[in-house]
């Protein structure tokens, strides 16, 4: 029961905001441009009966071949099993998409991982620096056009920047 | 006369039985190994089995480890235990440099090893023999307390007689 | 006047009161904590691009070492992950066994998490005897695979069988372990020392609980009455009977004695899953080569530190696209910088006992 008032309404905000509806499994999911996910965020976390007030979790995925990076979305709730994925799809040549810290404070450290290592840029993070690499670090990892360094590269130790 | 002779033989016989002759270097060497003060120096899950080696059913204290001291300064046993990664690595040779000597590093673990089953990641250096020299490497991932002890015990034995390590090495 | 000024301290990440390789830099007021700052990513190994290069088996052992402390558990969630998108059915004697193991994980991973917040608090002695019963546990883990602490030990599609004498052992450790707790609850619980310096430490709110997104035993002591296992069941924890405890206040103290009740609760599963256990296979029929097909899936499941997910992006192959994974402590950490400023310095160190962060599930 649950589930059908969450898929009416995940279908009437896919048609308010321009977006694709699909059923991925048992999780609905919403596809929209990047530009609108504060919208979509908000949307979703303010759904009636259904509402999906924890941001469960914050990632990225990098996709060359369609030229684009998607920001995935993972919304639950404590009132209910129930979860959505919201997918935001954003160029991968100027990633940026705006920050969800806003409406939750516990999108700090997810965003900043995504910036760290898919080097996705999130417009009004307050904090937006490398988390889990250090801060010299060049490249971004998980992207697919990345070279792992060799092991001789990766035996030499590095400098450390003053003020780390 | 007679006397005299007796209780120079009795004095040769106490000091045959309470004092021996050797080396200080060899007295110091027997101090070292008897008593390691570890750092406690933890990184990854190798960790939980150090201290799972230091509990009441694989007691560590027999050895000489019970002594665990947070500070380099006063520590003289580095065990490396869990991966290293290249973020962490200056903080490492940090901790290292501020040991006094003697001291002695042992690699646990095969993360530690040779960077173990993430040895072709971006983010660890494969192998803490990279940054520092190593006295003794232990396999396993963990390895277990018992291997660890053995760990130990050859640590002990090429601190207490580093001639005999030497020659088993070099041949020389 | 005096002139004072705050003093910035570098806390790791070599510490024996941080529990792994984490720092925080904390600005201090006399004694008073007015500011703190987590600096996470010393044991970043980079398992998400490792994942991309090795087969759906091969990364079972890699799920291992994300959160040593409950190997068997993170095994499991990656397991199911890949098997919902397999579309596999397990056999219920494989379901059975699932559940013994993970309840017997979770009890092993609070004793560690009892045990270190009694000794960054100042008492040693529990930690020691909680070792001595986590030992018997993983005497149990032994006799079946092997491993004691890693220990790779579900299969995608059922789990290995345990020998001969590995039930008479179950039933001896269940029937002694109530007496454990017993000598817990007396020797830290009534405590007025740990409790003076747990009680009204560290208070999370259920506002802050929900905007952080907490999860796990850190939630439940905040009052929020929310476990996986009750209210989002996967395998068939919906046929078992048993509680959820709560908290009142959210505090340090509140934190550490869900816990306590927790290792009860999960006895009694064990119980019951020790009496249904049916015969039969406990393997299903899996390919030798698992290729899964073209896809994404997310899933969850209770971890002793939160909830553990796991989001996979198939292509059609052998090896995933993409597979992110979510650990609780990388979430639960940033409540340390709204809870601790106003605290003394040394109730930081109780506070980050009592929320019990295993680093490799911060960094992966």
């Amino acid at each position: 029961m649950e589930n059908d008032i969450l898929q009416k309404q995940m279908e009437e905000l896919a048609l308010k905001l321009n977006g694709e509806y699909e059923q991925s499994l048992d999780i609905p999911v919403l596809k929209i441009k990047g530009a609108r996910i504060s919208e979509a965020l908000l949307a979703a976390k303010n759904f009636n009966q259904t509402p999906c007030e924890i941001l469960h979790d914050v990632t990225a995925v990098d996709y060359p071949d369609r030229n684009e990076i998607e920001v995935v979305y993972h919304l639950s709730s404590f009132t209910g099993p129930y979860m959505i994925r919201i997918k935001a799809t954003i160029d991968r040549d100027n990633p940026v998409i705006d920050s969800a810290t806003k409406i939750w404070a516990g999108a700090d450290f997810p965003e900043r991982e995504c910036f760290d290592l898919v080097g996705v840029q999130f417009s009004g993070h307050p904090n937006l620096k490398r988390i889990l690499l250090w801060d010299d670090f060049e490249g971004h990892p998980l992207r697919k056009d990345y070279v792992v360094p060799s092991i001789e590269e990766r035996k030499i130790l590095r400098a450390v920047k003053p003020g780390e | 006369m007679e006397v005299d002779k007796e209780k120079q033989q009795a004095a040769e016989e106490m000091v045959k039985k309470n004092v021996i002759l050797t080396k200080l270097e060899d007295v110091l060497n027997w101090g070292r190994g008897w008593s390691f003060w570890p750092l406690s120096f933890g990184l990854a899950c190798c960790a939980i089995e150090f201290m799972a080696a230091g509990g009441p059913r694989y007691d560590l204290e027999r050895f000489g480890l019970g002594v665990m001291r947070p500070s380099p300064r006063q520590a003289d046993l580095m065990i490396v235990s869990g991966t290293l990664t290249r973020k962490m690595a200056p903080a490492v040779k940090r901790l290292y440099d501020q040991m006094a000597e003697p001291k002695y590093v042992l690699s646990m673990g095969s993360c530690a090893n040779s960077g173990g089953p993430f040895t072709d990641s971006y983010a660890v250096m494969p192998g803490v023999d990279s940054i520092i020299p190593v006295d003794v490497y232990i396999p396993g991932c963990p390895p277990r307390p018992e291997a660890f002890f053995y760990g130990i015990l050859q640590l002990k034995q090429k601190v207490q007689k580093p001639a005999k390590v030497r020659l088993a090495k070099n041949g020389k | 006047m005096l002139r004072t000024e705050q003093i910035e301290i570098n806390i790791g990440p070599q510490h024996p009161s941080t529990h792994g390789v984490f720092r925080m830099v904390v600005t201090l007021d006399g004694e008073v904590v007015t500011k703190v700052e987590p600096r996470v990513g010393y044991l970043h190994r980079g398992l998400e691009k490792l994942a991309e290069s090795r087969t759906y088996t091969q990364f079972i052992p890699y799920t291992d070492r994300l959160d040593y402390l409950a190997s068997i558990q993170n095994n499991t969630g990656y397991v199911l992950t890949v098997e919902k998108l397999l579309g596999v059915e397990v056999p219920e004697r494989a379901e059975y066994l699932r559940i013994i193991f993970c309840e017997l994980q979770r009890i092993a991973s609070h004793l560690i998490a009892t045990g270190c917040n009694s000794l960054d608090v100042g008492g040693w002695t529990p930690f020691e005897f909680c070792l001595r019963d986590r030992e018997k546990i993983l005497d149990l883990f032994e006799m079946t695979v092997g491993g004691r602490m890693t220990i790779n030990m579900t299969r995608i599609g059922g789990m290995p069988e345990p020998p001969e004498e590995f039930w008479p052992a179950l039933r001896t450790f269940v029937n002694e372990f109530p007496r454990s707790i017993d000598e817990y609850n007396g020797l830290i619980t009534g405590n007025e020392i740990f409790q003076a310096r747990c009680k009204g430490v560290g208070v999370v709110s259920q506002e802050l609980a929900k905007a952080i997104s907490v999860t796990g035993p850190n939630l439940r002591a905040t009052g929020i009455k929310w476990d996986l296992r009750k209210d989002a069941p996967y395998g068939i924890y919906d046929r078992f009977d048993f509680d959820v405890p709560v908290g009142e206040t959210g505090d340090s103290f509140d934190r550490y004695y869900v816990r306590i009740r927790e290792m009860e609760e999960s006895l009694k599963i064990i119980k019951q899953a020790m009496k249904d256990i049916p015969e039969g296979p406990n393997f299903a029929k899996v390919p030798k080569v698992v290729k899964l097909p073209a896809g994404e899936v997310y899933h969850r499941v209770e971890n002793p530190r939160g909830e553990l997910s796991f989001y996979l992006v198939s292509d059609g192959g052998m090896k995933p696209y993409r597979l992110r994974i979510r650990g609780g402590t990388f979430v639960n950490i940033q409540v340390l910088s709204h809870i601790v400023p106003g605290w003394k310095f040394a109730d930081l160190i109780a506070i980050l006992a009592s929320l019990d962060i295993v680093l490799p599930e911060c960094d992966r």
